[in-house]
């Protein structure tokens, strides 16, 4: 019988795992000669540098495009905001470091993959090639959590209020036909703005009124 | 540096949710100075939206996972034991950690228990591998306090005649039925033509206005989300709101209380926190009143070793944190193609935020077809798939193969799945019988960001849980066959709902094997009473909420008692 700790997902029971969850997978498998290039992402000279943020966007966009593709009458990857959106995600420093490293790495592994299938970077590809690149990598255990991580990125882009710059003119909601809750976020509530103000709400309480020393002052 | 609170307080109070809200409430309409240590920040009625980011995506409402976390023991596959921190898992334990708790987010599904739940093992029998007993109390003694839920939190509900309709001292709730979708009578009609009624399901939700607070506007977002028209009965709303307005109460939000500290003796003389700042502070009381829910309540008492105590405070005989309990059962659901409905009634079906509401307690009872015995079954709640669209989008990344859905193929099932389709869902609620398989300690290793030893919560159920909850699956699916839905799923599992948790300091008579007295006053401490769900030594097969209220109620008017003495 499996014991196997699974969530249930209803109102009664929400706790969707929030976004990102934990990988679990690494891609481990390196052959010998790529293993020493230098990181993708990471270079010392300026030109390298310029040359690193053109290629992350890149991979980046592409990656998106091929996950959620332009169709017919239907938002593309454009109208949901997901590129900007997931570089905020990285850099987002309340999310977990370790969370937005993974998605970074994904990004690398990706490329190593390319490299070592066709001793080409992955944006020097046709798209055909990239494309069927995404396959196969989809079907190693790595490439399956990673792509689904993007995926949830795409979903967040689509589906979030466009008070986040994404889901741009409501596109996401106007496809899949969804009514917005109300009252909608706010610039004072919505994230982080709510977690600041968080902050916020600590100096409001009267502790230091309520302390015996009374020493330290109000942080207003 | 540490400091001490100026006043001496009457009653300390830990925690500010469901367990917490009647006795904060009570205390300080009684006149006693009344102070309470949240963990929480304080989020009032205007920081709430219905933004999905805020109550589903980020850590907002509760801690973040790096910074404090569950560690989380359970037999895998291979039936090894397996523990890894939620951090690790991505699997959130926490449920909501501000002023009002949970409450603040809960669906309002109400429900009392019936009769029988109070003597589980004399109506019932033993079950081998199970710690089954009888409360101290019985529903006579509580009626009365759920009663006073229905007035002063807000039910709204309506009765019908049904052969497990629990015994009432009023006619009926206090506020009339909140408004249904068609579905609603769609879900009559079947369960009618199977012969037997379903049950309006009570709400703790304001169908009309009451002093300051609002009726629902059928927000479509009430699960996980803080209510915008204060129509929820949260403890926040309902109770603290008029506690804080006699002056009695001093409410200190960001206070994460670590220690109860004794006089050497059985009396607790004051409460360690860590304020906002991460100073340590210390208040003192007279009374102290723990309702942190009942993971950390364990926690905070394995937490608390002082002389006398050195396994923990009120743990002389070992009992904090064993007979975890959960709500057993599971979920499934069906879906309506809105183009295979008539227009009509494709239209209403559509139509967002109205409620389902409706319950099936056909089988709290029911006999063992191969063995004829009498067993304890449950209840299944219906109710529609959450609005929530990026959840709603995450359950579309696997094809049914359990390959990644990406591209082209992604985006139209996406967009039928949207578009054509409204799931029915319903919830299975069964006892999760009390074993020794299931319960609290601290981790040995896995400290918090303040650096004290975060919950190790073993997960172990019995397979008579899964056995009734089986058995009530397959009754819901008959139901939703004679609606009509199709595509219709039932999943049955042992995995324990985190916002549905109880027991682990259970009450009863006997000082060696429980941990409070019928009061919820510890046995082996002078001053201490526990008012969340930890007294409960079985859960029932409904959700938790107006039990915990109800029994914060009745132990609200003990201490007042001791008090006036
Ligand atoms: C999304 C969701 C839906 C739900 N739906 C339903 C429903 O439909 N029906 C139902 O009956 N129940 C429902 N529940 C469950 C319900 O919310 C809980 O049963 C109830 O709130 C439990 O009350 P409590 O006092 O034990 O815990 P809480 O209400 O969670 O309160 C505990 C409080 O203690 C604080 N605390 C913890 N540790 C410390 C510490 N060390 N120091 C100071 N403070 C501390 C916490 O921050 C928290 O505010 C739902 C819960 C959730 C999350
Ligand atoms: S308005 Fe009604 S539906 Fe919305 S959160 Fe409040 S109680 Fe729930």
């Amino acid at each position: 019988m499996s014991k196997v700790l699974h969530n249930k997902e209803d109102s009664l029971f929400p706790s969707p795992p929030k976004l990102p969850h934990r990988r679990k997978f690494i891609r481990q498998v390196l052959l010998s000669g790529i293993a020493v290039q230098l990181p993708f992402f990471f270079s010392c000279s300026e030109e390298r540098k310029d040359n690193t943020i053109h290629r992350k966007t890149d991979l980046v966009n592409t990656i998106q495009q091929i996950l959620f593709p332009d169709t017919p009458d239907s938002p593309g990857i454009e109208d949901t905001g997901a590129f900007a959106y997931f570089n905020r995600i990285v850099r987002d420093e309340r999310l977990d470091p370790e969370e937005r490293e993974y998605l970074q790495n994904g990004l690398r592994w990706v490329n190593e993959t390319a490299q070592e299938e066709t001793k080409k970077d992955f944006v020097q590809l046709t798209f055909p090639q990239q494309k069927q690149l995404i396959k196969k990598i989809s079907a190693y255990s790595w490439g399956e959590a990673w792509l689904s991580r993007m995926l949830t990125v795409i979903f967040e882009a689509l589906l979030l209020d466009p008070i986040y710059g994404v889901n741009l003119q409501e596109s996401g909601w106007k496809w899949l036909g969804h009514v917005p809750g109300s009252p909608r976020p706010s610039k004072r509530n919505r994230y982080p703005d709510i977690l600041i103000r968080k902050e916020e709400f600590i100096a409001v309480s009267r502790l230091e009124q309520l302390s015996n020393d009374g020493k330290h002052t109000k942080n207003k | 540096m540490e400091k001490t609170l100026k006043q001496q307080w009457d009653v300390c109070i830990v925690g500010s949710g469901a367990g917490a809200g009647p006795v904060i409430y009570e205390l300080s309409k009684a006149g006693f100075k009344v102070l309470v240590l949240e963990k929480g920040p304080w989020f009032r009625t205007g920081d709430f939206s219905k933004d999905e980011m805020v109550a589903a995506r980020r850590s907002v409402y509760t801690p973040r996972l790096q910074d404090e976390r569950h560690v989380l023991e359970y037999t895998n596959e291979e039936g090894n034991l397996e523990a890894k921190s939620t951090y690790d898992s991505g699997r959130d334990f926490w449920n909501g950690n501000c002023v009002g708790g949970s409450s603040n987010f809960m669906s309002g599904y109400f429900q009392r228990l019936k009769p029988q739940d109070f003597r589980l093992l004399s109506e019932y029998g033993a079950i081998e591998g199970a710690n089954v007993v009888d409360w101290p109390i019985s529903y006579e003694d509580l009626e009365p306090y759920y009663t006073k839920v229905e007035q002063i939190v807000g039910v709204s509900g309506r009765l019908i005649d049904h052969p497990f309709q629990e015994p009432r001292s009023t006619d009926d709730f206090p506020y009339p039925p909140l408004a249904e979708n068609v579905v609603s009578s769609w879900l009559d009609k079947a369960a009618e033509s199977l012969g037997y009624p379903l049950v309006p399901l009570p709400r703790a939700i304001l169908s009309q206005p009451s002093g300051e607070r609002h009726a629902c506007v059928y927000s479509n977002y009430c699960g996980s989300y803080g209510c915008s028209s204060d129509a929820k009965g949260s403890a926040r709303v309902a109770l603290i709101h008029k506690a804080l307005k006699t002056g009695n109460c001093t409410l200190i939000p960001n206070a994460k209380v670590y220690h109860l500290e004794t006089n050497g003796k059985q009396k607790i003389v004051r409460a360690w926190f860590y304020d906002a700042k991460g100073q340590k502070q210390k208040a003192e009381a007279g009374i102290f009143v723990v309702a942190a829910q009942a993971v950390e309540t364990s926690r905070l008492l394995l937490m608390s070793k002082n002389p006398g105590f050195p396994d923990g405070l009120a743990n002389h005989n070992g009992q904090v944190g064993k007979n975890l309990i959960f709500s057993a059962g599971g979920t499934g659901g069906g879906d309506f193609f809105l183009a295979e409905l008539p227009e009509k009634e494709a239209k209403q079906l559509s139509v967002p935020g109205l409620f389902v509401n409706r319950s099936l307690h056909q089988y709290y009872e029911y006999r063992d077809e191969k063995t004829g015995q009498r067993m304890k079954g449950g209840t299944v709640d219906f109710l529609f798939e959450h609005a929530n669209p990026v959840s709603k989008a995450m359950h579309r990344k696997w094809d049914d193969e359990g390959n990644l859905r990406y591209g082209a193929a992604l985006k139209e099932d996406l967009k039928n799945y949207f578009r054509k389709v409204r799931k029915l869902k319903f919830e299975i609620f069964n006892d999760w019988l009390p074993t020794d398989g299931c319960f609290v300690r601290l981790d040995p290793k896995v400290k918090d960001k303040w650096g004290d030893p975060v919950a190790r919560i073993r997960i172990d159920y019995h397979p008579h849980d899964l056995e009734v909850g089986e058995f009530l699956a397959g009754q819901a699916k008959k139901i939703m066959e004679a609606t009509g839905a199709k595509n219709i799923y039932a999943n049955v599992s042992g995995s324990p709902p985190p916002n549905l948790q109880a027991g682990g300091c259970r009450f009863g008579h006997d000082a060696e094997t429980s941990v409070l007295d019928p009061d919820c006053k510890a046995h082996s401490v002078d001053n201490l009473y526990i008012t969340d769900g930890s007294f409960m030594p079985t859960g029932g097969s409904v959700t938790y909420t107006w039990t915990i209220y109800a029994n914060a109620f009745r132990v609200a008017e003990k201490i007042i008692e001791r008090l006036r003495k």
